[in-house]
Order: structure tokens, then C-alpha cells, then sequence
């Protein structure tokens, strides 16, 4: 009727709103960025709908894919697919999540998987696959056939024989019944589930640990005379994702690191109580706050630093003696 | 002697004169005396009273409209229509706010003329914002005017014969009651939303500081400030200075402070989302529509609205009322957004007819004559379900002198000053704040600018309604006037059937065709000795063309019929004896007539 108007979607939406430490988002259904990074753009403008991926946000998925890909054992890239209205586009497009969508299984994978372990079987066949496509220049419906072909040799009861059968609505006709068993080219034979099943585990336990990840890297304390003491913090990211896609920050849904000083307002000189803090870049991106502070009656002043996707962590501020 | 009998009578006039005076003067006293402690009689000045044009002399229910109520109050109100007038209405919640208040609809229609639910239906709604108060007291007004004129004027009879009212008086009722008993910003709902980014949500809201029971404006005396006060009016209006002139004041928004401590005043509010930017057709995310929220019909009012005009496909026509400005808005919401030309064409006319009726309202155009809106009700009304929609913006400070034009600031500040005798504005007192020091409060008051005066709020009411029941009228009216039976060979006729639809707005919209929304519109023949060989629309009735169906030729399909036009359906049947044409129609009704074959 209308975008999440049924029970389940509207479900699945207020679990990620009511969940904003989500930092990955993985799908699988229809739509597929991992087989094939998929194509970036500068946005247009803030106030229009995008229609592509941030383009600064493309290197991460291109980054995924590839944890993906070699996941499954494919050495290049595929095909990729796109579903509108989709709930892994929303968590992109609409709350800047690095959303990951990919087929559980499909044909074309599982063809490129038994041509990667031919080759690993037969690594000098050069003359051997260009014999082949010699002998069948023929194009038409090349996907289909393939993927036939792969049936054939690898899960044969996937496809029912064509049989004539008798169809009231159309008496007097010749009437067949056959073609793929349903989900055949959807879900992976039955005996194979086990080995695509532990090969998408590896994956998704890679991802998370891509996941960005908060940490105080350094506090320094310098005493400037009297009660007055120069501090400095440095708040590193030692995960691989920045604290925010691109996208995070375009949609606002991703909101900014904050810096929490357990002080009150009257004793900075510089600086406030509270700090948002810019992206921090993954892979050990750092960024500093640093204050002028009035010491009040306390050596040891306690700080939080909370990321929506990269966690929180607390610290504590030593002031070194006066004297 | 004659002149001791002259002046005996003398004497005696004389007497007689003086005793006549001094009664006349000791009953003057008396009768002057009676006057003053004589008071009239304390009866009910409404059974003296005489109506004047526009309401019915009998009042069932009592209300005064120049006012404005909570949701209790319009509940009450709702409530005692609905027990005084059992046969005209139904009254039902559609769904629950955040806050847990009953969203009321009461139906309005005669129960007991027709199928209620097969009625054409207008959808009436009203404070989706919840500071746009007067728009609840609009739709209140509608409800009981239709309820006290039924029976007294045709054309309400008819209307209430014919069509059923949707009114629902306030879907933002949690709003409505934050601003009417506290004030402050309650255009939103009240779900609590992180307008700040820090991990709270609504911490740090406006407060009534001075406890005087409003929410106004903070200002600080500043030798550095860019305002003053106006020279001719400074109890009214501040003013920027001059750009060679040294101001006195700066301003501080409105009254507050820092809640939670982060250098930061009244940056987030309560609520902080926009319900009509949440509806589930052209709807964008926060960054590129404020105010969005999550999700289409994320929240529980919209959601249960959507959810009560899917249930109610009848539903032809809608009005949704906000303020102000005085505009008879119209969609799209966006350029290039959903609105096919015929029915622009249709909406266009009506609101001529409104501008008319409303003076100094202007007919917009959402998207290209106000401001770009991604997702709001006139979208998914019209773009969703095809139904044709104005937001009419009630009042507009051109009605307080009657102008064309807006009055000018001063034209305002005189107006407070001379006709609401300095009402209008809270005068500044002094306020020491914890971080300003020493500031001032003060300012307009929440209900200056976007709601009439008491003395004009009944106009504005009633010529709303009264545009509004325009609108409700041109909803399709459909008849079926004529079925021709022609004598084709033994028990074969030729039965030609006319469908007209009376109003302007046709029975399915471009949208609605285009789209598949509702059903079309199903002409189709029965009879106990009836088989139906052919059938189809006759789409030229002079040479008798005909386009037939290709299956099923008891029933035809009919895409729309337009507004003030007919439709002829063609069946060729065998048989003998009595038949029923129905015509099924969604939005305009499911009408039948009987007759029999000659």
C-alpha cells in the first residue's frame, strides 16, 4: 500500500531505529553490491534524493566486496543486482549505514565457483577453453544454457522434463508442464548448503570485525602555573570503518562522536563540557580535543567518549601535582 | 361679597392646585424611588433570542465558538452532539497518539437514509500541526452545523442524504493540548526525538521562566545588540537598527534555559518532527525533508489515519486544515509530483469557488506557490489514493482590516492597541537568567498571528465549512436516469442503460485510473430468465458505436465517469421478465433499478 506498510517490514524498521549502534547492515535477498562494487557518485544536492552511492563512500564497499569474494573463493568480480524499495537501499540512502546486499546463493556463483576449481584442477587448459568457445559461437540465451549445463552436471533433479498434460481451460491444445523445481535457482542444492553456509559464516564474522572501534589513544596533561593545566586528548578509531560513512553524515543519522568531560561548565577556560568530535577514520585515525582548565578540588577528572557505531569508552584525566 | 366668593374660589384653586402639585411631586418621588430598585427578570435570554442567518434557531447542543477547546473539550463537544443526535452520527476512535489520546471521528451523515458506508465520503481533518488550534473548532463547527441544519435547509439535507462526513476534529491531539495549556512549540507530535545528536531526547525544551503562565520571548539590553524598540510603537514591536546605528537590544529566542548543560538553549525541544511531512507517497528522509521522522506513517497518528481511509475506500474527496496565511492549497508537493491535468482542472474550479467564498485567500498551488513539501497528507491523499485534496492555511492578517494586502507591523501594533485595547502582547518585565544575568521577558502572545481574534474566529469557522461543503457537494452523484429496452426479435432485446454523474468531481480520478487504485466502476444486469449474449460501453450514442466486453458480458467496466457527464452501457440479452441493472462505484456509490422487459 504504501512503503513499510506491512507487519514485517515495519517491524524490521523500528528494530534498526531502535538500534542506532547498527554499523553494518547485511541483507540477503534479491539485490547485490558485493559480487561488483557498485558505482559512486558526488550528490547532487542536499535537498534532492541520491540515486547513486557517495562516491567517498564507494572504497568501503569496494573493500567488502573483496572480504566477500574471497570469502566464497571468486577471484573476480560478478554481476551485481538492484531491488527498489528495498530495505537494504533504506539503510544507505536514508540512514547512512554501510549497507551490504548479496544473494545467499546463486548460479552464476556457483558456475564461477566450479570453473575456479577446474582451473585449480587443470591449470594449463588455455587451448582446452579456447577450443570450447570456438566450437559454440552461438549467444542465444547463453545465460540460461550455462546455467543448465551446471544443473546438469551438478544437481540434476533441479529441472523437470517438459510432459504434455491435459489443461481444462484449454481443451484440444497441446498443454506442458515442466521447467526448474521452485527456489532451484535460488537456493543452492541440498548438499551444498552446509559448505556455502559455513563460507558466508567466514564472511560476516570478517565484517564485524571491520566494524569501527573507539579508543583513547593519548591524554596529556600539561601544568600552565597556579591552578591552570592544559589537557589534551587523543580519541583513535582501531577498526577499519570511519565512525561515519559519507552518507552518515549527508543523512545526519549517524551523529557525531561526542566527548563528555565529568566537569563542570565554570572550570574550562577553553573548551566546554561537552565536545562533538569530526569523523575519525579507521585503520588508527585520530582526532584531538583539548581543554584550558581551572583545576577544581580533584586530581582525577573522568571523561566518556561515545561513537553511535564505534562504541564508548571511558577515561580518566590525571593532574599532575601544582608543585 | 362677590369678590369674597372670587377669592374663596381663588383660595380653593389655589389649594387645590398646590394639593394636586404636592401629590404630583410626592408620586413623582415614589414612582422615581420604585424605578431605581426595580431590576428585569433573570430568564434565559436565549429563549428571547432570534436567529440570525447562518444557524438553525433550535440549538440541541450549546457552544460557544469563539473559542478554543482542548481534547477533552472537543470530545465533550463531539460526545454531545453524538447523544443529541444518534440518528445523524457515529462516533469512534481510529487510533490512540503517543501519548495515549483518542483520535475521534464522528460521522456525520443520516443513518437511516442509504448505506452509510456506501455513501461518497468526504474526509475532513483538522491540527495535524498541534499550534494550528482553530482548525479542530473548524471541523467541530461543520459537525454541529450539519447536525442542527439537517432537516431545516435542502441543501444540508441532501448533503447529509447523499454523502457521509469523515470528521476528525484533531489527529495531533497530544500538540493541540501541549500548546493550548502550555504553549511553546508544538507543531510536532510527542514522541521525544534527539533533535541534537547527543544521545537524549526532548532535554532541553523551552520553560515559562517567569511563571506567568506563558511562553514568550527573552531579550537583553546590549550595547552591541542590533535592536530597538520602535519609536511609535515600543511596547508592540522591535525593530533592527539602522546599519549606521547602534541598537539596544539583542535577542535570546524564546523563554529558557540550558537544560543539560551543553552551551545550548532550547535546541532540543520537545517533539521536533513535522506529521505532515510523514505520509507515505513523495516522502524523503530528514536531510532532505526536515521534520520526516523515521519512516512513512512512523507515527501512530498518521499511521492510524492511512490505516482508516484505506478502510474507507468511499472516501472521495478530502480537506485537511492547517494555518495560516490564507490559501486554498492544492498538491503536488513537489515539481513534477503526481497530479494529472484533468484533475487539476476539477480542483482548480473548486477553488475558485472558494476564493470567492473565502476573502483574501488565496488558491495555491503547494509545491510552485508556497514551498517545496516531500510527503505530506495532500500527496498521499491524492498522489496514493486518488483522492481529490485541499489543506485550506486558515487566516490571514488581511482580514483584520479587510485589505488586499498585508498589513504592515505597525498596522498590527495599532490594531492590538486600538481595537483588541492593548491586547496582544505580554509587556517586558525584567528576569534574572542563570546564564544571561539580568534580561527581559516579554512579547506576543501565542495566540496573535496565526488565529483570529475572538469576534472574527466564528467567520473564519463557518466559511471554511462552508467551502469545504462546496467541495463535499462536487463529489460524484451518481443516477442511473434512463434504461431503454428495444424489441430485437423474439425474447432478444436491446437494453441501453444511462448512468449520469450530477457533480463535478468524476467517480475515479486520473490518478486513480492510472494508477488502479480503487476498483472501477462495475455496470452489470441480472434477471431470474435473463442471459446476457453481448455487452458494452456505447461509446457514440448517436451512431451507435459500441465497444464490447470480451468476457463476461453480465458485467462492464467502466474506467470513470466523469464529472457532468453520462455513460451508456449497452447489453443485448435473451430472455424474458424483470431484470436489475446495478451500477457498483467505489467512490460514488452502489445504486440499482429494476424493470421489466416489455
Amino acid at each position: 500500500m504504501h512503503p513499510v506498510s506491512e507487519a514485517e517490514t515495519r517491524a524490521i524498521a523500528d528494530f534498526v531505529v531502535e538500534h542506532p549502534n547498527v554499523g553494518i547492515v547485511v541483507t540477503y535477498g534479491d539485490a547485490d553490491n558485493l559480487s561488483k562494487t557498485p558505482e559512486g557518485a558526488r550528490p547532487v544536492s542536499r535537498r534532492k534524493p541520491m540515486t547513486a552511492i557517495d562516491e567517498d563512500d564507494v572504497g568501503y564497499y569496494r573493500a567488502m566486496g573483496e572480504v566477500y569474494r574471497a570469502a566464497l573463493g571468486l577471484d573476480k568480480e560478478l554481476e551485481g543486482a538492484s531491488a527498489g524499495g528495498s530495505f537494504s537501499d533504506w539503510m544507505y540512502y536514508h540512514r547512512g549505514r554501510l549497507s551490504l546486499a548479496a544473494r545467499a546463493w546463486s548460479p552464476a556463483t556457483a558456475i564461477e565457483l566450479s570453473k575456479a576449481a577446474e582451473k585449480k584442477e587443470e591449470p594449463n587448459s588455455e587451448s582446452d577453453k579456447s577450443g570450447k568457445s570456438g566450437g559454440d559461437d552461438d549467444k542465444r540465451n547463453e545465460k540460461e544454457r550455462k546455467e543448465l549445463k551446471w544443473f546438469d552436471e551438478n544437481a540434476a533433479k533441479a529441472f523437470v522434463k517438459w510432459r504434455p498434460v491435459e489443461h481444462p481451460d484449454f481443451p484440444n491444445r497441446r498443454v506442458e508442464v515442466g521447467g526448474y523445481v521452485p527456489f532451484a535457482l535460488t537456493n543452492p542444492p541440498a548438499a551444498m548448503v552446509e559448505q556455502v553456509t559455513a563460507k558466508h559464516i567466514n564472511f560476516l564474522t570478517t565484517a564485524a570485525q571491520r566494524l569501527p572501534r573507539i579508543g583513547v589513544r593519548k591524554i596529556e596533561t600539561r601544568h600552565l602555573g597556579l591552578s591552570v593545566y592544559e589537557v589534551k586528548i587523543e580519541v583513535e578509531n582501531t577498526g577499519f570503518l570511519p565512525t561515519s560513512l559519507a552518507q552518515g553524515l549527508t543523512t545526519r543519522e549517524v551523529h557525531p562522536t561526542r566527548l563528555v568531560v565529568d566537569l563542570d561548565d565554570k572550570y574550562f577556560l577553553s573548551g566546554a563540557r561537552f565536545t562533538t568530535l569530526p569523523t575519525i577514520r579507521g585503520s588508527g585515525g585520530v582526532v584531538e580535543a583539548r581543554y584550558t582548565i581551572k583545576a577544581p578540588d580533584r586530581k582525577k577528572i573522568g571523561f566518556e567518549v561515545v561513537s553511535m557505531l564505534g562504541g564508548r569508552v571511558e577515561g580518566t584525566i590525571e593532574l599532575p601535582d601544582a608543585k | 361679597m362677590k369678590h369674597r366668593i372670587v377669592s374663596k374660589r381663588y383660595i380653593a384653586i389655589l389649594l387645590c392646585l398646590f394639593l394636586c402639585l404636592f401629590a404630583l411631586v410626592a408620586f413623582g418621588q415614589t414612582s422615581l424611588g420604585n424605578a431605581r430598585s426595580r431590576k428585569p427578570k433573570a430568564g434565559n435570554p436565549a429563549r428571547h433570542s432570534f436567529p440570525a442567518l447562518g444557524i438553525s434557531a433550535e440549538r440541541k447542543v450549546q457552544v460557544a465558538w469563539n473559542r478554543f477547546y482542548d481534547h477533552a473539550g472537543l470530545s465533550a463537544i463531539l460526545s454531545r452532539l453524538h447523544k443529541a443526535f444518534p440518528e445523524l452520527t457515529k462516533l469512534y476512535s481510529i487510533g490512540k497518539s503517543t501519548q495515549g489520546r483518542d483520535i475521534w471521528c464522528l460521522e456525520v451523515t443520516a443513518r437511516n437514509v442509504g448505506d452509510p458506508d456506501r455513501k461518497p465520503g468526504m474526509y475532513i481533518d483538522g491540527n495535524i500541526h498541534g499550534n494550528e488550534v482553530q482548525t479542530s473548532e473548524t471541523v467541530a463547527y461543520t459537525a454541529w452545523y450539519l447536525c442542527h441544519q439537517y432537516g431545516q435547509l435542502d441543501k444540508v439535507t441532501s448533503l447529509l442524504d447523499e454523502r457521509v462526513f469523515y470528521l476528525l476534529a484533531t489527529i495531533n491531539p497530544d500538540g493541540r493540548d501541549l500548546w493550548l495549556h502550555r504553549g511553546g512549540s508544538a507543531r510536532s507530535g510527542a514522541e521525544p526525538t534527539d533533535d541534537d545528536g547527543d544521545g537524549l531526547a526532548d532535554e532541553d525544551d523551552s520553560e515559562d521562566l517567569n511563571g506567568d503562565g506563558l511562553i514568550t520571548m527573552m531579550r537583553i539590553k546590549d550595547p552591541h545588540g542590533r535592536y530597538k524598540l520602535h519609536t511609535d510603537y515600543p511596547e508592540y514591536l522591535m525593530v533592527r537598527a539602522e546599519p549606521d546605528e547602534r541598537g539596544e537590544y539583542s535577542l535570546l529566542g524564546s523563554e529558557g534555559i540550558d537544560n543539560d548543560g551543553d552551551g545550548r538553549i532550547n535546541e532540543d525541544r520537545r517533539g521536533g518532527y513535522d506529521m505532515n511531512r510523514n505520509w507515505g507517497y513523495d516522502w524523503q528522509p530528514n536531510y532532505i525533508q526536515h521534520g520526516a521522522m523515521e519512516y512513512p506513517f512512523s507515527q501512530p497518528e498518521t499511521r492510524a489515519v492511512s490505516e482508516f481511509v484505506l478502510a474507507h475506500p468511499n472516501i472521495a474527496a478530502a480537506q485537511c486544515y492547517h494555518n495560516s496565511g490564507g490559501m486554498i492549497l492544492r498538491g503536488p508537493g513537489r515539481e513534477g509530483g503526481a497530479m494529472h491535468s484533468r484533475d487539476e482542472r476539477v480542483l482548480a474550479l473548486i477553488s475558485q469557488r472558494g476564493e470567492t467564498m473565502l476573502p483574501f485567500y488565496r488558491s495555491y498551488i503547494l509545491w510552485d506557490d508556497l514551498y517545496p513539501a516531500w510527503g505530506s497528507s495532500l500527496d498521499w491523499l491524492y498522489g496514493g489514493r486518488g483522492i481529490l485534496s485541499f489543506a485550506n492555511e486558515l487566516w490571514t492578517s488581511r482580514n483584520l482590516y479587510r485589505t488586499p494586502s498585508s498589513p504592515s507591523d505597525e498596522q498590527e501594533a495599532e490594531f492590538m492597541e486600538y481595537v483588541l485595547m492593548g491586547e496582544g502582547v505580554v509587556p517586558w518585565r525584567e528576569y534574572e537568567h542563570p546564564t544571561y544575568g539580568t534580561i527581559e521577558i516579554g512579547g506576543e502572545k501565542k495566540e496573535w498571528g496565526r488565529i483570529p481574534p475572538s469576534f472574527l474566529l466564528e467567520e473564519e469557522l463557518h466559511r471554511n465549512m462552508a467551502f469545504t461543503l462546496y467541495h463535499a457537494e462536487m463529489m460524484p452523484l451518481i443516477e442511473i436516469s434512463d434504461i431503454t429496452t428495444e424489441k430485437l426479435g423474439e425474447n432478444l432485446y436491446k437494453i441501453w442503460v444511462t448512468i449520469e454523474n450530477q457533480r463535478l468531481i468524476p467517480t475515479r480520478t486520473g490518478q486513480d485510473v492510472a494508477h488502479h487504485v480503487s476498483a472501477p466502476d462495475i455496470v452489470s444486469i441480472e434477471g431470474d430468465n435473463l442471459r446476457v449474449l453481448s455487452a458494452g460501453r456505447v461509446t457514440d450514442r448517436f451512431f451507435k458505436r459500441v465497444q464490447a466486453v470480451e468476457r463476461r458480458p453480465e458485467r462492464v467496466e467502466l474506467d470513470t465517469i466523469e464529472g457532468m457527464s453520462a455513460v451508456r452501457v449497452q447489453f443485448i440479452v435473451e430472455g424474458k421478465g424483470q431484470f436489475t441493472v446495478t451500477v457498483d462505484s467505489t467512490k460514488a456509490g452502489l445504486l440499482k433499478k429494476s424493470q421489466l422487459l416489455p
